[in-house]
């Protein structure tokens, strides 16, 4: 994401213009759903959460005094409301999939999937998620986590891997999925 | 399997397990959802001009640079002000402002005053001046061919 417009949204949000904060908002609402998606494991929480974080930076945005750098500013008050959410619950966390489908065996094809999910450190799945969510560009993903795109890459490649590893040790490989 | 094609098996197992769709934010639903926030976030704006007078101080206490430059000037202007006061406290002037008669201007404490200014030379001049003035108001006065060590001699009797 260009830093430019970024920053004269911000700018102007932080002098009080609502239009810019909500384009602001829309711009990485999918971003902070991803992140709190991937600390919660629940979609519809994650969404709660995201909302939160926009009131939480719409409230703290004049703090902010590098204004290039509100998505990782907003992607770490994301991150803070999702594990406070995360405390306040019972410590049970697995990822949910998608709505409920016609196919009775998605889910015994899926679950190993999410248990692998589950066994990545945070950061690597927080990578995968925000790799595989729509409307996101590896340029947009790169500025939340304040990387950069090869850097971007390599993180994905080797969570990616991982995930691998786990479903083959589980006993999951391409054959039985 | 080779990396590509185990790659595209991950890709597409991902995709299944987790509702990737994206998410639309509903900018109004939010602002209702929120409204205290958001109306703090505008307000700002309202407020600004009046937080415009203190920009400088403002300015001031953002960084710690200038935090330490603006205390450097202020010590630097007090050490000016108190180097310009006397030792008695009082801000140096001429003498003869500060002295109403020619008596007064050879007190010890202006000839001290006129030494500290400009030493002998200083102190001598003020030893004329009191003497001119004496001079002018005595019949016979404006001759100037008072010494200093005759006006001593005229003070101590």
């Amino acid at each position: 994401m260009a830093q430019g417009p970024d920053s004269g949204l911000v700018e102007a949000a932080a002098n009080g213009d609502g239009d810019s904060f909500t384009e602001l908002c829309r711009r990485y609402y999918p971003a902070m759903v991803a992140i709190a998606h991937s600390i919660l494991g629940d979609r519809h929480l994650a969404e709660d959460v995201a909302q939160q974080a926009f009131a939480t930076a719409a409230v703290k945005l004049r703090q902010l005094r590098q204004k290039g750098q509100f998505a990782g500013w907003l992607a770490a008050i994301c991150r803070n409301e999702a594990r406070d959410i995360l405390r306040s619950r019972k410590p049970v966390c697995s990822i949910e999939g998608r709505p409920a489908t016609s196919e009775s065996d998605e889910n015994a094809v899926c679950e190993p999937v999410r248990a692998a999910l589950n066994k990545l450190s945070a950061s690597a799945r927080e990578v995968v998620f925000l790799r595989f969510y729509d409307g996101m560009s590896y340029e947009q993903i790169s500025a939340v986590l304040g990387i950069s795109e090869q850097a971007l890459n390599g993180r994905l490649r080797r969570a990616k891997k991982k995930l691998a590893e786990y479903l083959r040790r589980d006993g999951y490989g391409e054959a039985r999925l | 399997m080779n990396e590509q094609k185990d790659e595209k098996w991950l890709d597409e197992l991902i995709s299944r397990s987790i509702d990737t769709s994206e998410p639309k934010f509903d900018a109004e639903q939010w602002k209702q959802k929120h409204p205290g926030e958001f109306q703090a976030l505008v307000e700002r704006g309202a407020r600004r001009p009046q937080g415009a007078r203190f920009g400088v101080l403002s300015i001031v206490m953002r960084s710690r640079i200038a935090q330490v430059a603006a205390a450097a000037v202020f010590m630097i202007a007090v050490g000016l002000f108190i180097a310009h006061l006397d030792h008695d406290g009082q801000p140096q002037g001429q003498p003869e402002q500060l002295a109403k008669s020619p008596a007064e201007m050879v007190t010890s404490a202006s000839l001290r005053t006129a030494y500290n200014r400009g030493g002998m030379e200083a102190l001598e001049e003020q030893c004329d001046r009191a003497a001119r003035i004496l001079g002018q108001g005595s019949p016979g006065g404006g001759q100037g061919s008072l010494s200093m060590a005759d006006l001593f001699e005229d003070l101590n009797g």
